[in-house]
């Protein structure tokens, strides 16, 4: 069952420096489908344009970000809405009690000056209609039990607690009204190894709990080895190769993805390892045709010209990549 | 024991700053007496989560923070508290650095080859210009540039992977023997970070040149080091060849470690759970063991005294369960 | 020039700029006065403005255009020295101890503080009190430097010690770079934007001190600038004369001036900003 969709989504950010125009076109046509009850994860360098996915995903569309073109679908009680077509007040309701987000960086999140229980109260008060002071608090302990935070930090301020924990008392605040969606970026990036390992298994256990979905963005292909079950490959603004979590790991289908696994090391391997030949392109002027072209050992005259798109291969694994593209006889 | 080419020597090494206003001062301890050594040539790598204490002990090796015990010597000679001007320059030159971050290497308001240029000049590899240029677009072109793609553009104009190779571009100029890289890959992607790896690989077969490398990926330092050295909360737990303390760890901490690696592999996800300490700042003031509050395998003596080296299977340990088992121990 | 182009794509800039270089001209006219300004009865006086006289004229019978124009001449002489005198302390102590740190540091800034601290206004009425003929302008414009450099001193300093921690100052240092060289290279392309932008509040505000100072009647009144010309104008109560154009001139010419002064300290300031230096930087070149 779909629970969120995008229809050839278009979000560019529209810069004028000094009288000169220039446009990211950090979201070029994407058209992906989520379901209930996964864990999606969203894979590429940085500057591909995931964080700007998201936010278009969220609907969190501010100046100089601009959606020029497509449909962002929510299932909202079976029918399919367009999040765009509503206004801000039914947008803000939407918000956190059935979609959640947690932001790059969000250890800054909490209000510094208050402590941890006062932060869950002012947030539950704001989204719901729980009025009796003990149900919240009962909620609020019951809810820090399920994801295995212990209780003594309801009594802390945020800088008392290290950036693993804060992470995760985060993450429990985005999920304690059990949205049916939690959109998180890079949610263990800026923490250490073990600490990160801590908050992609809360990650996991709610979702394990609550049966939602969650959409994970990375640039870190453990953590998606780790948790998500199906993978999208995001390169210059486009959704080049889409699968499950296996099937990417096993058997990557576009050279940019067969680059990447390659190239990750391991302990207990010490084969040689190669990166992926060149550099990011520009968002501003990105190559014509094919984004990859430049740097792909597999590179024939047509794809300079020639947009691939993504399509269904094997099942459930698409790619967008005229290699294959012309073995289905495109 | 010193070895034949021991290129620099650690002994003893101990950073403590003191925090906090004029009432109430606390004692962190950085680094504590950290001793080990570096050959040539030889790839080692220190490894540690942040506040372990490992860029600290980088910074003092180049002289950017003093130490506060503990001495460091260089080809033999003591340099710390080195006064000499001429001494102090010739370290410079044989011990170059590259740092995490590639945007804050370099000013963002100068020119990227303006440092090549400095660096060349400042340090006499050659006061011709002409020559210059024949020296620098050589060093570009051991990391995959060229002066002409970096001649006159600024930070802003190139991506992380490119910048971080033209930071090892500029460490290279002066032919240093001992190359410091602190988290050199950390913040470049994924998909570009092996050619940086490669690079010191290649540095140390064609050059000679050591690298201490500085992370806490275990996978790629597993991949390029021969020796690695776990540091936790200041001190190191755990030295050896790098097979035998990733595959085969032995302080409790080192295993931790390795079993939080998101592996890229589905097939190995994580199996149980693991404890969080809610302070870094407890784990850091701790007497005895400063890993007892997380130990799986915590026992008494853990909490009261801080255990020593103790030497098991070529690999010098810092832990209570080896103490018995010991070939040697060194106090 | 290209900076130009760039800056005068800015709208404040352009009325900033504009409206100082009508004021400049009016400056350099000052030069082709048919009138001496220190002399009275030149022409009649109290007519209201004219074709013959632009800005009608006094009751001590000067022609009012060919004073401003020279009042606004000696104001700004006198701001500039003040500005250039208080942006070299400034510049020195806050690199210094910025750089330096330590002892040196805390000496500089208790002096620092010290200054900061003063009660300005009062002392410079004491002194002005006791020097009064004397007072030339030259004179004026180096005791506004000596009270105008300690707020930007600190903020220099903060710069500094900010700088002082980012990794390019390592990398320099591994690049062999000398200490003065550090300062100078690095530093300073940050420093200059701070710089530039509190030259320009600090003219306002030495202009400023030099009109309340004259309408006071505690600076040399025998020489024609903006303050000046208020304090005759409102000792010989010209408004309730009915004088309205002697009046005005000046007040409306000080407006002008502060308000140009302050568009360019904002544009230039924003232009200069590294932040928004850095985003232009690629764009310029594609």
């Amino acid at each position: 069952m779909t629970i969120l969709k995008t229809e050839n989504l278009k979000s560019f950010y529209i810069l004028d420096i000094l009288g000169i125009k220039q446009s990211v076109m950090a979201v070029n046509d994407i058209s992906i489908e989520i379901k209930e009850n996964e864990i999606y994860g969203i894979a590429g360098e940085s500057g591909c344009g995931k964080t700007t996915l998201i936010k278009t995903i969220y609907g969190m569309i501010e100046p100089p970000l601009n959606v020029m073109d497509g449909r962002v679908l929510y299932s909202i009680d079976g029918k399919l809405v367009d999040i765009f077509s509503l206004d801000e007040e039914e947008l803000r309701r939407l918000r956190w009690e059935y979609v959640s987000y947690i932001p790059q960086g969000s250890m800054s999140v909490l209000n510094p000056v208050t402590k941890i229980s006062d932060s869950f109260w002012d947030f539950i008060k704001a989204h719901s209609n729980y009025k009796d002071k003990l149900e919240i608090e009962d909620s609020i302990k019951e809810h820090l039990n399920a994801v295995g935070l212990p209780l003594e930090v309801l009594n802390a301020y945020p800088h008392q607690l290290s950036g693993g924990m804060r992470q995760r008392v985060t993450i429990a605040l985005a999920t304690i009204l059990k949205p049916k969606i939690i959109i998180a970026d890079e949610p263990s990036t800026a923490l250490d190894v073990v600490a990160q390992r801590a908050v992609i298994q809360l990650l996991k256990n709610i979702q394990q709990t609550q049966k939602n979905t969650i959409i994970i963005v990375t640039h870190d292909m453990g953590v998606h080895a780790n948790i998500s079950d199906r993978i999208a490959m995001m390169y210059a603004g486009k959704i080049i190769e889409e699968a499950k979590t296996e099937e990417i790991f096993e058997n990557p289908l576009h050279p940019y993805t067969k680059y990447l696994i390659r190239s990750l090391p391991k302990i207990g391997d010490k084969s040689y390892k190669v990166s992926v030949p060149g550099s990011p392109p520009s968002l501003i002027n990105p190559p014509t045709g094919c984004k990859f072209h430049p740097r792909c050992d597999s590179f024939k005259p047509e794809c300079k010209k020639i947009e691939p798109q993504l399509i269904e291969i094997s099942k459930d694994h698409k790619v967008a990549c005229l290699l294959y593209s012309k073995e289905m006889g495109q | 024991m010193k070895e034949n080419n021991e290129l620099l020597r650690i002994e003893g090494l101990t950073k403590v700053f003191s925090l906090g206003s004029v009432f109430s001062r606390i004692r962190i301890v950085a680094v504590n007496n950290v001793s080990f050594g570096i050959n040539s040539p030889e790839i080692f790598t220190l490894a540690g989560e942040s506040g372990s204490g490992k860029t600290t002990v980088a910074r003092i090796i180049l002289g950017f923070i003093e130490p506060t015990r503990g001495s460091i010597f260089y080809r033999g000679n003591k340099i710390t508290n080195l006064k000499d001007i001429e001494a102090r320059s010739l370290f410079r030159k044989e011990v170059q650095a590259i740092f995490q971050n590639p945007f804050e290497t370099f000013n963002p308001l100068r020119k990227v080859n303006e440092y090549l240029y400095e660096t060349c000049w400042n340090f006499n590899v050659s006061r011709n210009r002409n020559e210059i240029d024949g020296i620098i677009d050589e060093a570009l072109k051991a990391v995959g540039l060229s002066l002409e793609e970096v001649r006159d553009k600024y930070p802003g104009e190139f991506s992380g992977g490119q910048l971080q190779r033209i930071s090892v571009a500029r460490a290279l100029i002066t032919k240093p023997q001992l190359l410091i890289a602190d988290e050199p890959v950390s913040m470049v992607d994924a998909s570009l970070r092996m050619s940086i790896i490669n690079l010191f690989k290649e540095l140390k077969e064609k050059n000679n040149v050591s690298v201490i490398y500085i992370t806490h990926d275990l996978a790629t330092a597993y991949y390029v080091s021969e020796r690695i050295a776990i540091m936790f909360r200041g001190e190191i737990v755990e030295t050896g060849p790098v097979e035998k303390v990733l595959m085969e760890p032995k302080h409790p901490y080192t295993m931790l470690l390795k079993e939080s690696i998101p592996e890229p592999d589905p097939k190995m996800k994580w199996q149980e759970s693991i404890r969080l300490t809610a302070s870094e700042e407890e784990e850091y003031l701790r007497k005895g063991c400063k890993f007892a509050g997380r130990c799986p395998y915590v026992m008494d003596i853990c909490r009261k005294e801080a255990p020593g080296d103790t030497v098991v299977d070529g690999v010098v340990v810092k832990c209570y369960l080896y103490a018995s088992k010991s070939e040697k121990t060194i106090a | 020039m290209n900076l130009l182009k760039d800056l005068l794509r800015d709208g404040k800039f352009k009325f900033g700029f504009i409206t100082l270089c009508i004021l400049l001209f009016l400056v350099i006219l000052s030069f082709f006065s048919p009138y001496n300004p220190t002399i009275w009865n030149v022409v009649p006086r109290d007519l209201p403005p004219s074709i013959k006289h632009i800005f009608g004229t006094n009751s001590q019978g000067q022609d009012i255009f060919w004073q401003i124009t020279f009042a606004i001449r000696n104001s700004l002489i006198i701001a500039s020295i003040a500005v250039l005198f208080s942006r070299i302390i400034a510049i020195i102590i806050g690199l210094v101890a910025g750089y330096r740190g330590g002892r040196m540091d805390r000496v500089l800034m208790s002096i620092n503080d010290s200054f900061l601290v003063l009660p300005l206004f009062p002392i410079l009425i004491l002194i002005s009190t006791l020097i009064k003929g004397r007072l030339s302008f030259v004179s004026l414009g180096l005791i506004l430097g000596v009270f105008g450099w300690s707020w930007d001193a600190r903020v220099i300093r903060s710069q500094i010690l900010s700088l002082r921690e980012r990794e390019f100052t390592f990398t320099a240092v591994l690049s062999g770079s000398k200490t003065l060289h550090l300062v100078f290279k690095e530093y300073l392309p940050f420093v200059i934007p701070i710089i530039f932008s509190t030259i320009i509040n600090n003219m306002s505000w030495a202009i400023g001190m030099e009109i309340t100072l004259a309408i006071l009647g505690l600076s040399n009144l025998e020489i024609p600038t903006l303050g000046t010309m208020l304090h005759w104008a409102i000792s010989y109560q010209a408004m309730l004369l009915g004088l309205w154009w002697w009046l005005l001139t000046p007040v409306v010419i000080s407006v002008f001036l502060f308000v140009s002064l302050y568009l360019l300290s904002v544009s230039i300031s924003e232009y200069l900003d590294p932040r928004t230096r850095i985003q232009r930087i690629g764009i310029v070149k594609e």
